[in-house]
C-alpha cells in the first residue's frame, strides 16, 4: 500500500526539527552559510540538505503581515516526471518503489552528465533535485526508505513536536488532510491542499501558494500544471521513441 | 507477522514456522474473550503482595477453553515444525485423558519444571515440546480471561514485574506512543513503559527506571544496548539478577506492531544478550539457544 506524508503547515512553528533530523539521519555534512537576515538557513536545498523549512513574509491588503513556513522536500510524485526523463538517459538511475510510493535516486544518477542531470532537474515541477558537483549524484528526500522499510516513521515525522509532519497509508493521510482542511477553513477561508492527487507529500496551506514559495504547487512553477499533466499522460520517452 | 517479516527478512524461516500457530492462538483468544465464564474474584490483598489473579486457582473454569485450544493448536503445531510427531502424541494423550492439560497448565504457571518433565515423560514427549504446546494453549485461554477481567484489573494499580493475571514474566517491554494531550499546538510526551506477558499477552504499566525481573533501580547495574541505526529496539540488562528484557519504542513505528510476533523479529538481540551472559526473563522456544 503506498504511503504519503501529510504536512499541515497550519501547525508549524518553524522549529526546523524536521530539517535537522533529516540531516542527522542521513549523516549529511554541514554547509558554510552566511547571515542573510533570514531564519531560512541554508537558503536553499542542496546536496547536504534534502529538506529545508522556507520562510516567507507577506503583507495583505489590510496591512496584516503573515509569516508562512513551508517544509520543502520531494513530493514523491505518483507518476514522477524526473524518473520519466532520467530513464531516457540511464535506465534505473531513478526508481519508484511500488510498495511505498517512494521515488528513489540511486548511485547511477552519477552516470548522468551535468547537462542531462539539469534536464532531469528541470522536469521536476517542484524544483527539488540538487546535483552533488563532486560526485555527480542527484540528491533529494529518500522518504527515509531504510526506516520505512522497517516499519519506522521517516526521521522528520518522528521528531515533529507540533503534528505538522504526518506519515502513513496514502488513503489515511488523504482522509486526515481533508478532515484538517475542513477544520482549518473555518479560520482561513483560502486554505487548500496542494496537489493531493498527484503527489505523496500532501501540504495543507492556509494561504495562497504563492505566499509560501514559487514552487509550492506544480501550477505555480514554470512547468505549469497543464504541461505537468500532459507529461504524465504522455511520457517523454515514448515521444522520443516515436521520433526515432 | 507481515511487519515482523518485513523488518527482519533474515528471520523469515523462524517467522514462517510460528505464523500459523500464532494466528490460530490469536483467533482463539478473541473467541474466548467473547465467551462469558464465571470470573475469578480479584483478591486485592493478594494483588497488593504481588500475587496474580490465578495464584492457587485450579483452572477448572478454563478447562473447556484449554481443551478447545488443545484440539485446534496441536495439529497446527505438528504441521508447522519439522519433526512434529511429539505434538501428535500430545494431542492423542490429551484426547484419551492420559495427559491432563489443566494439570500441566497449572504446572506451567507454577514454573514447576520437574512436574512438566514428568508429565512429558509419562506420554513419551520431551519437556520442550510440552512447554511450547502449553504456552500456546494456556496462553490463548488466559488471554481470553484477561480480556474479560478488563476493567477490574485496571483498578488494581498493579506495579509488579510479573503478569497480574497469570504471574508469568514479560516477554517484551514497550515505550508508549506520544500522548494525546488535546492541545493542537503541541504533540509530545509518551515513552511510558508497559510490560507484555510472555504467556497471555496481557499488558500493564511498569516504572521505567527498574528491572522487571528483580525491581533493581540502581542505574549503575542496569544497562541498555542497541544497534547504532536501530535505537528503538533495545536490550535492557540487569547485572543484579543477570536477566534481560527486550524493549521497543513505539514512537518510532508507523503502526503498532503485533506484540506476539515482534519478539521473533528481535532474536538477534536475544543472541547478543545471551552472549553477554544474561538470561531472558521469559524463556521461549525462539530465545533459548543452549
Amino acid at each position: 500500500m503506498p504511503k504519503a506524508f501529510f504536512i499541515d503547515t497550519s501547525l508549524c512553528t518553524a522549529c526546523r526539527g524536521c530539517q535537522l533530523a533529516c540531516k542527522e539521519w542521513h549523516e549529511l555534512p554541514a554547509n558554510h552559510t552566511l547571515q542573510r537576515g533570514s531564519h531560512q538557513n541554508p537558503p536553499d536545498l542542496n546536496p547536504n540538505n534534502y529538506k529545508i523549512v522556507r520562510f516567507s513574509e507577506h503583507k495583505d491588503d489590510k496591512g496584516v503581515v503573515s509569516w508562512n513556513f513551508f517544509q520543502d522536500q520531494c513530493r514523491h510524485c505518483v507518476v514522477p516526471p524526473c524518473k520519466e526523463v532520467a530513464d531516457m538517459y540511464v535506465e534505473g538511475a531513478i526508481l519508484k518503489d511500488d510498495a511505498t510510493g517512494a521515488v528513489l535516486y540511486t548511485e547511477k544518477t552519477a552516470q548522468l552528465s551535468a547537462e542531462d542531470a539539469e534536464v532531469v532537474r528541470e522536469a521536476c515541477p517542484y524544483n527539488i533535485p540538487r546535483r552533488n558537483e563532486e560526485t555527480g549524484v542527484l540528491t533529494k528526500c529518500t522518504m527515509c526508505f531504510g526506516r520505512i522499510s522497517e516499519g519506522m516513521l521517516p526521521a522528520c515525522v518522528k521528531v515533529c513536536p507540533t503534528g505538522t509532519m504526518n506519515f502513513g497509508e496514502r488513503e489515511a493521510m488523504l482522509d486526515l488532510a481533508n478532515k484538517r482542511l475542513a477544520e482549518v477553513k473555518k479560520t482561513y477561508p483560502n486554505a487548500m491542499l496542494a496537489d493531493p492527487d498527484f503527489t505523496s507529500a500532501i501540504y495543507l496551506l492556509t494561504d495562497v501558494p504563492e505566499n509560501y514559495y514559487t514552487y509550492a504547487v506544480a501550477s505555480a512553477s514554470p512547468m505549469d500544471r497543464k504541461r505537468f499533466l500532459a507529461g504524465l499522460a504522455k511520457p517523454l520517452r515514448r515521444v522520443f521513441a516515436n521520433l526515432g | 507477522m507481515a511487519t515482523a517479516r518485513r523488518i527482519r527478512p533474515a528471520h523469515a524461516s523462524l517467522i514462517d514456522a510460528f505464523e500459523q500457530p500464532l494466528a490460530i492462538r490469536a483467533g482463539l483468544a478473541d473467541l474466548f474473550a467473547n465467551d462469558p465464564i464465571p470470573l475469578p474474584e480479584i483478591n486485592l490483598e493478594l494483588i497488593a503482595q504481588g500475587g496474580s489473579v490465578l495464584t492457587g486457582d485450579d483452572l477448572a473454569r478454563l478447562e473447556p477453553w484449554l481443551l478447545h485450544a488443545t484440539r485446534e493448536l496441536l495439529p497446527v503445531l505438528e504441521s508447522s515444525f519439522p519433526n512434529g510427531e511429539p505434538f501428535r502424541k500430545l494431542a492423542t494423550a490429551a484426547a484419551t485423558g492420559e495427559l491432563s492439560v489443566r494439570e500441566a497448565s497449572r504446572a506451567l504457571l507454577d514454573g514447576d519444571a520437574a512436574k512438566l518433565e514428568a508429565l512429558g515423560n509419562a506420554v513419551g514427549v520431551p519437556a520442550g515440546y510440552l512447554m511450547l504446546s502449553l504456552q500456546m494453549i494456556a496462553g490463548a485461554a488466559i488471554a481470553g480471561l484477561a480480556s474479560q477481567l478488563g476493567d477490574q484489573l485496571e483498578s488494581t494499580s498493579w506495579s509488579h514485574g510479573s503478569c497480574p493475571v497469570c504471574g508469568s514474566s514479560p516477554s517484551l517491554a514497550t515505550l508508549s506512543r506520544k500522548d494525546d494531550v488535546q492541545v493542537e499546538a503541541l504533540v509530545g510526551g509518551g515513552g511510558k513503559k508497559h510490560l507484555h506477558c510472555g504467556l497471555c499477552g496481557h499488558s500493564w504499566r511498569f516504572q521505567r527506571n527498574a528491572c522487571a525481573g528483580c525491581g533493581n533501580e540502581d542505574p549503575h547495574s542496569r544497562e541498555v544496548f542497541y544497534a547504532e541505526r536501530a535505537k528503538h529496539e533495545r536490550i535492557e540488562t540487569c547485572s543484579q539478577c543477570k536477566g534481560y528484557l527486550l524493549c521497543v519504542d513505539l514512537r518510532e513505528y508507523e503502526k503498532d506492531p503485533n506484540l506476539q510476533a515482534l519478539p521473533l523479529a528481535l532474536v538477534h538481540l536475544d543472541i547478543i544478550a545471551q552472549e553477554k551472559g544474561f538470561g531472558p526473563l521469559s524463556p521461549a522456544t525462539w530465545n533459548t539457544f543452549s
